[in-house]
C-alpha cells in the first residue's frame, strides 16, 4: 500500500488482515450482513430503551392480536401479541439476550478454554497428542445437540445448565481446530527458524504461531457461535432449554407452534430474528473462509 | 431402491387431492385422537381420565351401569340384584353366556362366572391376594372412595350368583359399583398368567368382556382395538378403533381438520369455532362436574402456614386467568363445589385479586421479601384445565408482583402424577372430576387424610376437624341439613385454603360430521360402543 | 489396505470403548440410583432389585461393575424402560428402523439433488446461476430446522393438504411392526390393502424426508462446488482438455471422480448434522424414531431409555464414519499412505 504522506515511493505489502478486510469490503452482501449483525447486537444491548413494553407485561385486553398491518391489529403492538397478551416485539428484543447474548458468552468462554488446551496440545508431541486427537474425533462425531441433551438430562433444564452444556459442547471444537492449526504451522520453516534462533516456547506460541492462525480461530468462532445459537434455540424449542417466562426465541417458536393455524404471525418474528442472526454470522464466517482460501492460492 | 420410491412419491403429489383412504378401512374404522398414554390398561389401578377414557367403557363391563338421564341403575353384567340383611348384603345374578375376549394370547374356555367377579374384587380388597401387589398394588379409587373399607368380603353363592357383604349400610355402594373403576376381569386369564409366570400382563394385555378387545399398544403412538364379535350386546359397528396419541392440543385440532382424526379429546373450542371447515366438524358439549385448583403442598414450609396460602390466594388474578385460559367457557369457582351441585351456595369467604393485601399477609407470615417456589403444571389438557402450563405462566407473573419467584415444573403426564403423589411439589395446578353427583365426592378424595395417603390429595392436607365435619355431613340424611353442613365445610376450606379453587369447565368433544354415537357420560370416560360412521351425510 | 483396515478397526474399537465408558459413567451422574438408571429396576427392597444388584455386581469394585455393564450390553440386555417396563433393546430396534428410514431416504435425496446442483454451480462459477445456488444454500443452511419444519407443515399439510400433519401412516392401517421402517414393514406384511397402505405411507413420508435432507443438501452443494473448482485447476484436467476431450467426458470421467474424494471425506461430519436434524424432525412430525424417543425419555426421566437412545445414535454415527473411512481408503489408496505415515 502506498502511504501518501511519505515522499519516497514505498511499496508495502498489505498485511494478511488488511487483505481480508479489503476482500470483505468488496462484497456488498458481506457488508450488509456486517451491518445487520451490528444492528442486532445494538438492539440486544439497548433492548430496555428500544422495547415498547416489558417482555413479561401481560395485556389482558389484547390476547393473540395480529400485527399492526392486519385489519384487526393495533398500532401499539406492531408485531402483535402472544397468547398471554405480551408484546411480541418487546419479547423478541429482550430475547436477543438469551438467543444471542448467552450463546456469545458461551462461545467466548469455550474459545478461551479450547484455544488454551488446543495450543498446549498442538505444541506437545507423541502419544499424548494422538490420544487427544482420537478422543476429540469421538466427541466431535457426536452431535452437539445430543451431548447438550444429555447434560441437560443430568443437571435439569435451567439457564445455567444450558449455558454449561453449550460451553462444554463447544470446547472440543475449538481444541480440535486450534490443535490442527498448530500442528500444521509447527513444521513450517518460519517456526523452525525462530526455534533455531532460540525463542522460548512461550514466545514461539504467542508471538510466532498464534498470529498466523488467528483466521482459523475466527472462522471457528463464527462457526461455534452459530452452532451455539441454534443449539440453545433447539433446546428451548424442545422445552429443555431456558424456562418460561424468559423470552428465548426457540421457546417462543415452540409456543407459536400451538397457534400456527389461527395466528401464524406469532411464529414470524422470532423465527425471522433467529434466521437473520444465524444467516449474518454464517455469511461473515463464510466470506472470511473464502478470503483466506483466496490468499492461500 | 429408495430413489424411485421417492420419485413415485413426488409424482403422486402432482395429482394429489385430499388424502384418500382405503375404503373398507375407512368405513368401519374410527380414529380417536387422545391426549396421552394410559398408565395401565386396567382402571382399577389408576384414576387418571386418560386411562379411564382408553379402557373402562371399551374393554370392560361393570356389574351395573348408571343411567344419568333416568337417574337409575341399569343392569349390565348382573341382570338383577337384591339386598338382604337390611342392606348389608347385596346379591347379584350374573347374565348367562357373557364371553370374554378371545385373542392371540388367551382363549376363554368358559363364559363369565361368579369366580371372575370374586377375583376382580378380592384382587384389591385382600392385601394377601396373589395379584394384589402385581403392577404397583395401588388402587387409588377404591381407597379414596372408601370402598375398600366398606366391602367386607365377596362370595360366590353358585356359578352365576355373587354376594357382597358390607361392613355397614351405605347408600353410595351401588353408585360406586357403577363407576368406571369397578370393572370385571377374567379369573381364568389370571390363572393362565400365573402358570406362565407373567402375572404383570394382566393389566398390560387386558382381557375383559367389553365391546372392543386389545390388539396392540405402542407408547406415544397408538392403541389399537378390534371389535369384540361375541359382545353380549351385539358386536359394535366400528370394527377397528384406534387411539392416536397426540398430546399437543393444537395438533389434535389440525388433525381433525385435515381428517386424520375422526374424534378428538379436549378440543380447543374457541379456535374451532372461529372458522368454517370443509368438511364441517361438530363440537358437542356436556356438563361435567369438575374443578380446577391450585393446590399447596401443606407439608412443606412455607405452605404449612395458612397466612402464606391466603397471601398467595390474594396474589393471583383469577378472573383474568379464567378469561385468558378458558375463553369464557368456564365458571370462576368460589369453592370446591361447582354451581351445578345441589349443595352449592356462593361462598362468603372469597379471595379477590389484591396484591397489596397479599404482600401484607406475607409480611405477617414472616416473608417480607417473598420466597422462591415451584408451580407444577399438568403437561396435557384436562377437562378442568385446557392449558395448565399457560395458567402457570399467568400465576408466575402475578406472583412476581408480590416478590415471590416461581419456576414452572412439568413432566410427562404419568411421571407427573407419580411425582405429585410422592409430594415432590411445592404447589400444583391440577383438578378433579367427580365420579358421582354427591358433594362428598368433591371433598373426600381431594382433601381428606385418607386421600392424602392414597395420593389423590394434592395439598397433602390432613385436618382432623375437616375430616370430622365431612363424616357428620355424609351421615346426615336431611338434604337441608347436609347443604348447611357442606356450606360450613366450604367456608372452613376457604379459610384454610389448602388449595385455591379456580374454575369449573364444560366438557367438550369434537368430531367429523359423519361420526355419530360417540357418548360422553357425565361422570367421566368416553364410549365408542354405539359409534358409527354414516356413509352419506347431507352437509 | 489390510494394514490400514486393521489400524482403523483398532481405532474404531478404542472409540467404542471410550463411548461405553462414557455411557457407563452417565449412570452414576444422572439423578437417582445408578442401578435403577442402568437396569430400570425400581424399589431397593424388592427381590428383583436385589437380584439385579447381584447380576450387575453392584457391591463389587467399579471395574467389575463396568465389566457387568458391558456384558449386559453385549447380550442385548439394555435394561427395561421405567415408564413402560418393556425391554429397552426391543423398543430400540423399532425406533432405529424408523430413524434409519428417514436417514437413508434423506441422504439419498441430498445426494441425488446435491451432486448435480453443486457441479452446475461450479461450472457456472461467478455467474448468476452460481450466485443463486450459493445464496440459497447459505440461507437454507442458516434456517433453524424446527422453524422450517413448522413452515413446511403450515404450507404443505394445512394450506395445500398435500401431506398429513404427522405420523408414519394412517393409524387405521394395521401394519405389524417388524423393522420399524414403515415401507419395509408394509412390504413384509400380508394385509390385503398393501398397495393403499404403501401409498399412504409415502404421503406421510415425503415431507419429513425433504426437511431432513435440506441441510445436508446445502452442505453437499457447497462442498461439491468447491471440490469441483479445485479439481478444475488440476493438471490432469488441463491435459485432458489439451487432448481435445469433450466437456462431458472431462466432467464425468475426470473431474467428478476426483472431486468426490474430498467430499466423501467430509460426508462423515455431515452425518452428525443429519442426526441432529433427525432428532428435531422426529419431534415435530411425531415420527416414532430414536430422536423423538430420546427427547421423550428426558421428559419422563426414563434413564434406561435415554441411555439406549444415546448409545444407539452415537454408535450409528461412529459406524457411519468408520464405513466412510474404509470406503474412502479402499477407493483412494493414496490416503492409506498418509495415515500410515502419521
Amino acid at each position: 500500500m502506498q502511504t501518501k504522506s511519505n515522499i519516497f515511493y514505498q511499496f508495502r505489502a498489505p498485511s494478511p488482515r488488511q487483505l481480508i478486510w479489503r476482500q470483505f469490503n468488496d462484497n456488498p452482501i458481506v457488508v450488509t450482513a456486517y451491518y445487520v449483525l451490528a444492528i442486532i447486537m445494538l438492539a440486544m444491548l439497548f433492548a430496555p430503551i428500544l422495547a415498547p413494553y416489558s417482555p413479561e407485561q401481560q395485556f389482558n385486553d389484547a390476547i393473540s392480536l395480529p400485527p399492526a398491518w392486519h385489519p384487526e391489529g393495533e398500532m401499539r403492538f406492531v408485531f402483535g401479541t402472544d397468547d398471554l397478551g405480551r408484546d411480541i416485539l418487546s419479547r423478541v428484543l429482550y430475547g436477543a439476550r438469551y438467543s444471542l447474548g448467552y450463546p456469545l458468552l458461551a462461545t467466548i468462554i469455550a474459545a478461551v478454554i479450547g484455544i488454551t488446551i488446543g495450543a498446549w496440545a498442538g505444541m506437545s508431541r507423541g502419544v499424548q497428542s494422538s490420544t487427544l486427537t482420537h478422543f476429540l474425533d469421538v466427541v466431535l462425531s457426536i452431535p452437539s445437540l445430543l451431548l447438550a441433551l444429555v447434560i441437560v438430562a443430568i443437571l435439569g433444564p435451567t439457564l445455567h445448565t444450558v449455558m454449561i452444556a453449550i460451553t462444554l459442547v463447544l470446547i472440543p471444537q475449538f481444541i480440535h481446530s486450534v490443535h490442527n492449526a498448530f500442528y500444521t504451522e509447527r513444521s513450517k520453516e518460519y517456526v523452525i527458524a525462530s526455534k533455531l534462533n532460540g525463542c522460548s516456547r512461550n514466545y514461539l506460541l504467542r508471538r510466532v504461531i498464534f498470529p498466523n492462525i488467528t483466521s482459523v480461530v475466527v472462522i471457528q468462532f463464527t462457526y461455534a457461535l452459530s452452532t451455539a445459537i441454534l443449539d440453545i434455540a433447539a433446546l428451548g424449542f424442545l422445552g429443555l432449554g431456558v424456562q418460561a417466562p424468559a423470552p428465548e426465541w426457540g421457546t417462543m417458536l415452540a409456543r407459536s407452534m400451538e397457534h400456527m393455524y389461527l395466528s401464524p404471525w406469532s411464529m414470524l418474528l422470532p423465527g425471522v430474528a433467529l434466521f437473520m442472526t444465524v444467516l449474518t454470522i454464517n455469511i461473515l464466517g463464510d466470506s472470511l473462509h473464502r478470503a483466506i482460501q483466496q490468499q492461500d492460492r | 431402491m429408495k430413489t424411485p420410491l421417492l420419485l413415485a412419491a413426488l409424482s403422486l403429489l402432482a395429482g394429489c387431492g385430499p388424502l384418500e383412504l382405503h375404503q373398507d378401512i375407512n368405513r368401519d374404522g374410527l380414529v380417536f385422537c387422545s391426549e396421552g398414554n394410559p398408565e395401565s390398561f386396567n382402571p382399577q389401578l389408576d384414576t387418571s381420565g386418560t386411562t379411564v377414557d382408553a379402557t373402562s367403557a371399551q374393554l370392560y363391563d361393570r356389574l351395573i351401569e348408571y343411567d344419568a338421564e333416568q337417574q337409575t341403575f341399569v343392569p349390565s353384567l348382573a341382570h338383577k340384584w337384591e339386598t338382604f340383611d337390611g342392606g348389608r348384603r347385596y346379591r347379584f345374578h350374573l347374565r348367562p353366556n357373557v364371553q370374554f375376549h378371545q385373542t392371540d394370547w388367551f382363549t376363554p374356555t368358559r363364559p363369565l362366572q361368579a369366580s371372575d367377579v370374586v377375583f376382580s374384587f378380592t384382587r384389591w380388597l385382600d392385601p394377601h391376594h396373589d395379584y394384589h401387589k402385581v403392577n404397583g398394588g395401588q388402587y387409588p379409587f377404591f381407597r379414596a372412595s372408601g370402598l375398600m373399607r366398606l366391602i367386607e368380603r365377596v362370595e360366590s353363592v353358585n356359578s352365576t350368583t355373587v354376594d357382597f357383604v358390607l361392613t355397614r349400610v351405605d347408600s353410595s355402594f351401588l353408585a360406586n359399583l357403577a363407576t368406571d373403576f369397578a370393572v370385571i376381569l377374567s379369573a381364568e386369564y389370571a390363572q393362565q398368567l400365573t402358570q406362565q409366570g407373567t402375572p404383570e400382563l394382566l393389566d398390560r394385555h387386558p382381557i375383559g368382556t367389553g365391546p372392543f378387545q386389545f390388539i396392540e399398544f405402542r407408547k406415544d403412538l397408538l392403541i389399537r382395538y378390534g371389535a369384540n364379535a361375541n359382545y353380549w350386546q351385539g358386536a359394535p359397528a366400528i370394527k377397528h378403533l384406534v387411539y392416536s396419541i397426540t398430546p399437543n392440543a393444537n395438533k389434535r385440532m389440525l388433525k381433525l381438520i385435515t381428517g386424520e382424526c375422526d374424534v378428538i379429546a379436549y378440543p380447543l373450542v374457541t379456535q374451532l369455532e372461529q372458522r368454517d371447515y370443509k368438511p364441517p366438524v361438530k363440537v358437542t358439549q356436556t356438563s361435567s362436574p369438575n374443578i380446577a385448583f391450585w393446590a399447596f403442598n401443606t407439608e412443606r414450609p412455607p405452605f404449612d402456614q395458612a397466612l402464606v396460602r391466603q397471601a398467595l390466594a390474594h396474589a393471583i388474578n383469577r378472573p383474568a386467568i379464567v378469561q385468558t385460559i378458558y375463553n369464557g367457557q368456564a365458571q370462576l369457582a368460589t369453592g370446591m363445589l361447582p354451581s351445578t351441585s345441589w349443595a352449592y351456595q356462593p361462598s362468603a369467604t372469597d379471595y379477590p385479586y389484591d396484591p397489596k393485601r397479599a404482600r401484607e399477609l406475607l409480611r405477617q407470615a414472616g416473608y417480607p421479601n417473598g420466597f422462591a417456589m415451584t408451580i407444577w403444571a399438568a403437561p396435557i389438557q384436562r377437562v378442568y384445565n385446557p392449558n395448565a402450563l399457560r395458567m402457570a405462566e399467568l400465576i408466575q407473573a402475578d406472583l412476581a408482583q408480590i416478590g415471590v419467584t416461581a419456576s414452572i415444573v412439568s413432566y410427562e403426564w404419568n411421571t407427573f402424577r407419580q411425582r405429585l403423589a410422592r409430594g415432590e411439589h411445592d404447589t400444583a395446578l391440577v383438578g378433579w372430576v367427580a365420579d358421582n353427583a354427591d358433594p362428598d365426592n368433591f371433598l373426600r378424595p381431594t382433601l381428606s387424610c385418607s386421600a392424602a395417603r392414597s395420593g389423590t390429595n394434592r395439598a397433602l392436607w390432613c385436618d382432623a376437624d375437616f375430616d370430622q365435619q365431612l363424616l357428620s355431613a355424609i351421615q346426615s340424611t336431611d338434604p337441608q341439613d347436609r347443604q348447611r353442613r357442606y356450606q360450613a365445610i366450604e367456608t372452613y376450606v376457604m379459610q384454610q385454603v389448602p388449595l385455591v379453587p379456580i374454575a369449573s369447565s364444560l366438557r367438550f368433544q369434537a368430531h367429523q360430521h359423519n361420526i355419530f354415537g360417540v357418548e360422553l357420560p357425565p361422570y367421566g370416560g368416553i364410549r365408542f360402543v354405539n359409534a358409527r360412521r354414516a356413509e352419506h351425510v347431507p352437509l | 489396505m489390510f494394514r490400514y483396515s486393521l489400524s482403523r478397526i483398532l481405532l474404531f474399537s478404542i472409540t467404542l470403548w471410550l463411548l461405553s465408558i462414557f455411557t457407563f459413567a452417565l449412570n452414576y451422574w444422572y439423578p437417582g440410583d445408578p442401578l435403577t438408571n442402568m437396569s430400570g429396576v425400581v424399589g431397593e427392597m424388592t427381590t428383583a432389585y436385589q437380584q439385579e444388584s447381584i447380576n450387575r455386581a453392584m457391591d463389587s469394585t467399579i471395574f467389575r461393575q463396568y465389566g457387568q455393564y458391558i456384558a449386559h450390553l453385549v447380550e442385548g440386555n439394555w435394561g427395561i424402560s421405567l415408564s413402560t417396563q418393556e425391554p429397552v433393546f426391543t423398543a430400540m430396534r423399532h425406533h432405529l428402523g424408523a430413524s434409519l428410514e428417514l436417514i437413508i431416504l434423506g441422504s439419498a435425496v441430498a445426494i441425488v439433488l446435491g451432486l448435480p446442483l453443486g457441479t452446475y454451480a461450479a461450472l457456472r462459477q461467478r455467474q448468476w446461476q452460481d450466485k443463486l445456488i450459493m445464496t440459497l444454500s447459505l440461507s437454507t443452511y442458516s434456517i433453524p430446522v424446527f422453524w422450517f419444519a413448522q413452515l413446511a407443515i403450515l404450507l404443505f399439510a394445512i394450506q395445500l393438504g398435500w401431506s398429513p400433519i404427522a405420523g408414519q401412516i394412517h393409524p387405521l392401517y394395521a401394519i405389524e411392526t417388524q423393522t420399524g421402517s414403515i415401507l419395509l414393514d408394509i412390504i413384509l406384511s400380508d394385509v390385503e390393502y398393501r398397495g393403499a397402505a404403501f401409498i399412504n405411507a409415502l404421503q406421510h413420508l415425503w415431507l419429513p424426508t425433504l426437511v431432513v435432507a435440506l441441510i445436508p443438501l446445502t452442505m453437499l452443494i457447497r462442498m461439491i462446488r468447491s471440490a469441483v473448482l479445485d479439481t478444475l485447476q488440476l493438471n490432469h484436467i488441463k491435459a485432458a482438455r489439451v487432448r481435445g476431450l469433450s466437456d462431458t467426458t472431462i466432467l464425468f470421467k475426470h473431474v467428478l471422480p476426483t472431486a468426490i474424494q474430498p467430499v466423501l471425506r467430509e460426508a462423515g461430519l455431515q452425518f452428525s448434522v443429519l442426526v441432529t436434524n433427525i432428532i428435531i424432525v422426529e419431534v415435530v412430525f411425531n415420527w416414532p424414531g430414536l430422536g423423538g424417543w430420546l427427547v421423550k425419555s428426558i421428559f419422563e426421566r426414563d434413564y434406561p431409555v435415554l441411555q439406549g437412545g444415546l448409545l444407539c445414535l452415537a454408535m450409528l454415527i461412529l459406524v457411519a464414519n468408520f464405513t466412510i473411512d474404509l470406503l474412502h481408503a479402499w477407493r483412494y489408496p493414496q490416503t492409506r499412505d498418509v495415515i500410515d505415515a502419521d
